[in-house]
């Protein structure tokens, strides 16, 4: 099995198989751009959005997918499906929030489009229902002024 | 334990007693047949050769011996056999007399389950709702002592993930006025057991509806990433797969970010396309001054008059030609090519329906 070589945004060297790799579109593109011979097969390819613990298990996620069917074109109906997620995914998404965010930016920067949907199906199905816990679930530090919050509190029923 | 057959001809079946009910026990059954066939085997020497009293009495004491072994082991010995489908009738047959009821079915179709997983949980929800609203009376007693474990488990479930709090607040309060008016209203002769017991359900809601309440989400000290730091276009895609109106409003709260996002006129007209016909919009048209839709206003105009879209992960099936209920078994299916119930059509996928909630209230309805 051929496999290449990436290096994440902390320095580190990862070695992947080849074919789990053209999972992401961003890599395939990156592999038919650069001129692969023998020598070149010692350059990593430099990823500088995503840390090595984070590109662990985006492989773990692909090795498990790899032999999924290409997803449908898009569903008007599917758009709003935010509990249609596999058992494995949902065992593999029980993971911290930062993981979880990580994960998101990783699988939208290379672009793999099967994790991208199924962990912001995740993050909406979390989000979904709270109300005013929103602020501690996510700890978004409020940008309003608690007169403003107030304000928009009542004007809420509109 | 008394004999419970599939139809009269069926031998029966051996039943062990658990904290969820009784739950039968189909590999006992055939370990204990095979060690009966050596007891009788045994037997039958003892009866030709009258001098193998001994050996008789040995092996009578290791056949004891290995049935203790098989009862003591819990977990090893007992696998439990749970079949996931009904046959749905209305009429009796040579061999089936009767008809098959709502309590029966609720029963059978091991619906706690179905609540750990994901995909069933919201589909099983809504059941008990419809349950709760009108049928909870044609339930059997048994049936009504399930339902309240299974709602049970659902609100620790809820207190522990956190997920789905609206909905099962919803639940609450119909079975809670539900149950005010039976309890108060309608009297014993309807109810099945002791009034006190009714008394006791009802205090039991009042109480999950009180924790419910005072669910506190614990403030995460997160020192990593935190939703806002998302990009705008990430925003957007979980903005986008809400379904439901208040959703967006409250997330749009938090920062003036999204509050501008979740202000966008496409996704509240993404909204009303997805729970709404043309024909509604026309009726219920809200133009701005300068002539555009006002699609928000309209998504909670529309949403008053007009019942939204339902969908879940995953639901029961009917089977038409067998006229099984069944949940589609995906692992079975992939591993033994079954399909969740012993079907005995040529094309079985061909046959197979989903079944809403209410649906599947109707098909018990005479």
């Amino acid at each position: 099995m051929p496999s290449i070589r990436l290096q994440g945004s902390d320095g580190e060297i990862f070695e992947v198989d080849v074919e789990l790799a053209k999972q992401s579109v961003t890599i395939k593109a990156m592999l038919e751009d650069l001129v692969m011979d023998d020598e070149g097969d010692d350059d990593p390819i430099p990823l500088t959005n995503v840390n090595v613990a984070i590109l662990k298990k985006v492989t773990q996620w692909c090795t498990h997918h790899k032999d999924d069917p290409p997803p449908p074109e898009d569903d008007e109906n599917k758009e709003k499906q935010t509990d249609d997620i596999t058992v494995w995914d949902q065992e593999f998404l029980k993971v911290g929030q930062r993981t979880l965010f990580e994960l998101i930016l990783a699988a939208n920067y290379l672009d793999i489009e099967g994790l991208l949907n199924v962990t912001c199906k995740t993050v909406a199905s979390m989000i979904k229902e709270k109300t005013e816990e929103i602020h501690k679930t996510f700890t978004v530090e409020s940008d309003f002024t608690e007169e403003e919050e107030a304000q928009m509190r009542k004007e809420k029923l509109v | 334990m008394p004999f419970l057959g599939q139809d009269w001809r069926s031998p029966g079946w051996s039943w062990i007693k658990t904290e969820d009910g009784w739950k039968r026990c189909d590999s006992c059954s055939q370990e204990l047949r095979s060690e009966n066939g050596q007891y009788t085997i045994n037997h039958s020497i003892i009866l030709n050769n009258g001098e193998e009293e001994i050996f008789s009495n040995e092996c009578e004491y290791a056949a004891k011996k290995r049935k203790k072994e098989h009862f003591g082991n819990d977990t090893a010995a007992h696998s439990f056999y749970r079949e996931k489908w009904i046959y749905v009738h209305k009429e009796s047959t040579k061999e089936r007399h009767g008809y098959c009821t709502l309590g029966e079915a609720f029963n059978r179709l091991d619906f706690s389950s179905a609540i750990q997983d994901i995909r069933r949980f919201t589909y099983v929800v809504k059941l008990l709702q419809l349950i709760a609203k009108s049928q909870l009376t044609s339930l059997s007693g048994v049936a009504q002592k399930n339902y309240f474990s299974i709602l049970d488990k659902i609100v620790q479930k809820v207190l522990d993930d956190h997920q789905n709090p609206r909905l099962i607040k919803d639940l609450l309060q119909d079975l809670s006025s539900t149950l005010g008016i039976l309890v108060r209203g309608v009297g014993k002769s309807v109810l099945v057991g002791n009034i006190n017991i009714w008394i006791c359900r009802l205090e039991t809601v009042l109480n999950w509806q009180q924790q419910l309440q005072n669910l506190q989400m614990t403030k995460q000290v997160n020192s990593g990433l935190t939703l806002s730091d998302l990009p705008l276009h990430m925003l957007n895609n979980i903005l986008y797969r809400f379904s439901d109106g208040w959703d967006i409003v409250t997330l749009g709260q938090v920062t003036p970010t999204l509050y501008m996002l979740s202000e966008d006129r496409r996704l509240w007209k993404k909204l009303c396309q997805y729970h709404f016909a043309e024909k509604q919009f026309c009726r219920h048209l809200i133009l701005s001054e300068k002539g555009h839709i006002e699609w928000k206003l309209m998504y909670f105009t529309l949403q008053k008059y007009y019942p939204t879209k339902e969908q879940y992960g995953d639901t029961l099936h009917f089977c038409r030609h067998c006229s099984i209920l069944f949940w589609k078994d995906y692992h079975l299916a992939w591993l033994l090519k079954d399909s969740g119930h012993p079907c005995t059509a040529a094309d079985p996928d061909s046959c197979f329906t989903p079944v809403s909630p209410q649906h599947f209230i109707d098909l018990f309805k005479f």
